[in-house]
């Protein structure tokens, strides 16, 4: 409860110095303005409320500048004299910006996990130091935060530009670390999913992947990854290189029953595919 | 993606060689008109209403889309992932793999 109020007054203070902060050449971007009557008369825990809201915010920012950012490309794409233009600014670099600040205003307290959480999400393509930095303050000083799962995707998908041995060193300590279970069956998911999206892989990979997976299905209780986990392992020990393919009973588009192991006998390219 | 596999299936239509998707459209109609227009001759099983959620997906573990798997013609899993130049080429492989197997069957029979 005590720790909260200091919150709540760090909290006032680095509105103060955002306010000033436009007015010095260099400083990070100010975080938006939130609403500081909270702040003095909330309630006890109204830090990471505000944080929270505040959130909130900059992620339905980023998501309208997101859009606004892909509607320019397709009419860009559709358009030669639009071409000769300057291609518009990508929205990331300014949202990991307003996510920085507000990682450090609450610095040091789990109220900063979001953000630092979304910093990898949007970093981990083309701002990856930024995103491992991130990362790296997750893993030091929040490694007991019960939402971490929130970016097992962001890991799994980061191997190739983050750099597998930092994605896997993460992943490694939160499982050792976290006391949450729903956070451990996360990160064991993604460890074990990890190999299934490696180019190749060695039986001994896949066998500790299947450990892993079966870990975190054994502790993830109502978790999304219990399910994940289930199908990962059937592609771990059912779909790899060298095995026969399960076969697929179904219809066509137009209503006739078929069976993937009708086209014995030829090379089969299987796609999964849509229109979209 | 369509230019490139109409390509192939061009390429390879007398061939032993079949490409095979898992639709995950949920609109059908729309689906038909699209089907027309783009002449995408190939047969696909169809992966239900819930479309990418659907059940022949759900087994296979599908992620992403689109996902490739090459199978020979024993039905074994020879690559994953793959796309393009990449497909052909272990598509090609694999058939050329297969022409002394049926020149035996062919003396033989």
């Amino acid at each position: 409860m005590q720790t909260s109020r200091i919150l709540s007054v760090g909290l006032a203070l680095a509105l103060l110095t955002s306010v000033a902060a436009p007015l010095l050449a260099g400083e990070e971007p100010a975080p938006p303005p939130v609403d500081t009557g909270s702040v003095n008369t909330g309630p006890v825990n109204t830090a990471a409320a505000d944080a929270a809201k505040l959130h909130k915010q900059i992620t339905a920012d980023f998501n309208a500048a997101r859009n606004d950012y892909y509607a320019v490309m397709r009419k860009r794409r559709a358009d030669a004299e639009l071409q000769k233009q300057d291609p518009p600014t990508a929205p990331e670099p300014e949202f990991i910006a307003r996510h920085a600040a507000a990682a450090k205003t609450y610095a040091g307290t789990d109220a900063a996990v979001p953000f630092l959480t979304s910093i990898v999400s949007m970093g981990r393509s083309r701002q990856a130091d930024d995103a491992r930095a991130a990362l790296a303050t997750i893993v030091e000083s929040h490694s007991g935060s019960a939402t971490l799962d929130t970016m097992t995707f962001s890991l799994l998908y980061g191997v190739h530009t983050l750099g597998e041995d930092t994605v896997r060193g993460a992943v490694d300590a939160l499982v050792e670390r976290s006391p949450h279970n729903g956070v451990k069956a996360a990160m064991l998911y993604c460890r074990g999913a990890m190999v299934n999206r490696a180019t190749t892989s060695t039986q001994d990979q896949r066998d500790t992947a299947v450990v892993d997976l079966e870990r975190a299905i054994e502790i993830g209780g109502e978790s999304r990854y219990v399910g994940l986990s289930k199908g990962a392992i059937f592609e771990l020990t059912r779909l790899q290189v060298g095995m026969t393919a399960p076969d697929i009973a179904g219809d066509d588009l137009d209503g006739y029953g078929f069976k993937l192991s009708d086209y014995r006998g030829k090379v089969v390219v299987l796609d999964f595919w849509g229109d979209w | 993606m369509y230019p490139h596999e109409r390509s192939l299936v061009k390429r390879l239509e007398n061939g032993p060689f079949a490409l095979i998707g898992v639709n995950s459209d949920t609109d059908k109609a729309r689906l038909a008109t699209r089907l027309e227009e783009e002449n995408i001759t190939w047969r696909s099983f169809w992966n239900g209403p819930d479309g990418t959620r659907g059940p022949i997906s759900k087994e296979w573990n599908v992620m992403g889309w689109p996902t490739i798997y090459v199978l020979d013609a024993e039905g074994v899993i020879r690559a994953k992932q793959v796309r393009g130049d990449a497909m052909d080429k272990v598509v090609d492989e694999l058939l050329a793999e297969m022409k002394p197997r049926t020149a035996e069957s062919g003396t033989a029979e």
